[in-house]
């Protein structure tokens, strides 16, 4: 009876042991998986798609959008052209941004006479005009451009910018003459002047002015035939996701397929990117009644503006997405940003050494101050 | 002795002379296409701006370097309706302050705004702005 308690006491014991040897064979190999150091490793991994010689945008201009509201046309045109060259595309021939926004203005005309601005937009819907109406070479639409540029002693920038402003102005719902109306309120514009005084006569000539903006598309690309068709391109997708995770998991899933995304964003994050948040809503708080991109969730000093994300890398031990801008070759942000260039030897480097390369092509911004000036991710 | 006193004496002035003539050099030089007429612009470490060769060193007035004080001075901060559509803020600032716009293309086919002065000086957009 003893030896049988004896025995049975020391099965409990065994068995405790066992259970207890397992428990810590249990904690350390779950401590001795790279779950930490790993996770750290692989939260950001890289990402550029700079970095190739290959790389599409090697292959494409950073344009510079000037005066001009078009941010999103040229997100939407080097979205575009992204796909295409990746895809194969053979044509070296890229889509004119100019063009992508009059094309958008074209089409999403205001059925109630009141025509739409090519003063800010939305990069899906300039897609979605792109697919649709196809586009024109970019030499065909250079030689267009020329063409009215012969009418005045005007830059292309200032050419754009006329037209866009004189139809901002343009309304039937005056007492005054509306052609005369349009023009004086034009040459208060500090941009303009009274440079194009000649051009708007010349729209008066033609009688384009007050018909429609088609009729002056029309006039202005007459030259642009055929078109090119871009009815393979993908549909563009809008996400306004609203916490910072699931806006966060947009843009990496879209880099991690070697894709570049568009993004709505503050582009007052530029100026202060440690401190500015431009977005009011808290990240994480479910709303019913507010989307990431309902105006009332973006504060009044934002700045919106639309930009390509290009890259992601880990720098200096913080997680960073690569802005590509349309704010010229010479963009690199605030004083103390760090941006990719190609190097006046023409060399690509990933964090610019030289304090006067080529160009820059993009400029990089941490997760934590970008993610809450992002209410919009636009996908191919 | 007499040649390492003259050395250290003189040393520190032909660093700073070296410094200084580098500071009103063109440290590089590069072509590019404005309004389709090749420009020349040199690159200023001081002004940490492209700039036309005329302006690198301030001995004579030029209207690029009037545009860059007048952009410091500038007192108000541009608006997000004067910046909508994601206009280049260097490029609305240059307006503001009497410049004229031009569009330069570089070699590559990339694009970049100069503000022209009175005197067709130009200074790039860019540096307009991180002057603020």
């Amino acid at each position: 009876m003893q030896s049988a308690i004896i025995v049975g006491i020391g099965k409990v014991l065994m068995i405790k042991r066992l259970i207890f040897t397992f428990i810590i064979l249990g904690v350390l190999s779950i401590s001795g998986m790279p779950d930490s150091s790993l996770a750290a490793a692989n939260d950001c991994p890289d990402s550029d798609l700079n970095a190739s010689d290959k790389s599409p945008l090697r292959s494409m201009p950073v344009y510079d959008q000037d005066g001009t509201g078009t941010c999103y046309a040229h997100a939407a045109a080097e979205m575009v052209d992204f796909w295409r060259l990746q895809h194969g595309t053979q044509s070296t021939e890229l889509i004119n941004p100019v063009y992508a926004a009059w094309v958008d203005h074209y089409e999403n005309r205001n059925i109630f006479l009141t025509e739409k601005t090519t003063s800010a937009g939305h990069c899906s819907e300039a897609i979605d005009s792109l697919k649709s109406q196809g586009y024109c070479k970019n030499s065909q639409v250079e030689a267009c451009l020329a063409e009215y540029k012969k009418k005045g002693p005007f830059s292309d920038a200032e050419l754009v910018h006329f037209l866009e402003t004189i139809y901002e102005n343009y309304t039937i719902y005056t007492k005054e003459n509306s052609y005369d109306r349009a023009v004086r309120l034009t040459k208060k514009d500090p941009w303009v002047g009274g440079k194009c005084d000649s051009l708007a006569t010349t729209l008066k000539t033609k009688d384009l002015l007050g018909v429609s903006a088609t009729q002056l598309m029309s006039d202005l690309f007459a030259n642009c035939k055929p078109k090119q068709s871009l009815s393979n391109i993908p549909n563009p997708h809008d996400y306004n996701d609203w916490t910072d995770q699931d806006i966060t998991g947009r843009i990496d899933t879209a880099l991690n397929n070697k894709a570049p995304v568009a993004i709505s964003m503050c582009s007052k994050v530029f100026d202060d990117p440690k401190h500015y948040r431009g977005l009011i809503g808290d990240s994480g708080t479910f709303s019913n009644f507010y989307t990431r991109d309902s105006s009332s969730n973006i504060k009044k000093d934002c700045g919106s503006h639309a930009v390509l994300i290009t890259g992601r890398a880990k720098i200096d031990g913080v997680c960073k997405y690569m802005i590509r801008n349309s704010w010229g070759a010479f963009w690199k942000g605030a004083r103390g940003t760090q941006c990719a260039c190609i190097s006046e030897a023409g060399q690509y480097q990933e964090v610019c050494y030289s304090s006067h390369p080529q160009e820059y092509v993009g400029c990089w911004y941490s997760k934590q101050d970008l993610i809450p000036n992002i209410y919009k991710v636009t996908t191919l | 002795m007499k040649f390492l006193l003259i050395l250290v004496l003189f040393s520190p002035a032909a660093f700073a002379a070296k410094a200084e003539t580098k500071n009103s050099e063109c440290v590089d030089a590069r072509q590019m296409k404005v309004e389709g007429k090749d420009q020349k612009f040199c690159w200023s470490e001081r002004l940490d701006a492209w700039i036309t060769p005329a302006c690198v060193n301030d001995k004579v007035p030029c209207g690029a370097i009037q545009l860059l004080e007048a952009a410091k001075k500038y007192p108000e901060k541009l608006s997000s309706e004067e910046l909508s559509g994601g206009k280049n803020p260097g490029s609305v600032l240059c307006a503001k302050i009497g410049g004229e716009v031009m569009f330069a293309q570089l070699p590559s086919g990339s694009q970049a705004s100069f503000c022209q002065g009175a005197d067709k000086s130009m200074i790039d957009c860019n540096a307009l702005l991180i002057s603020k």
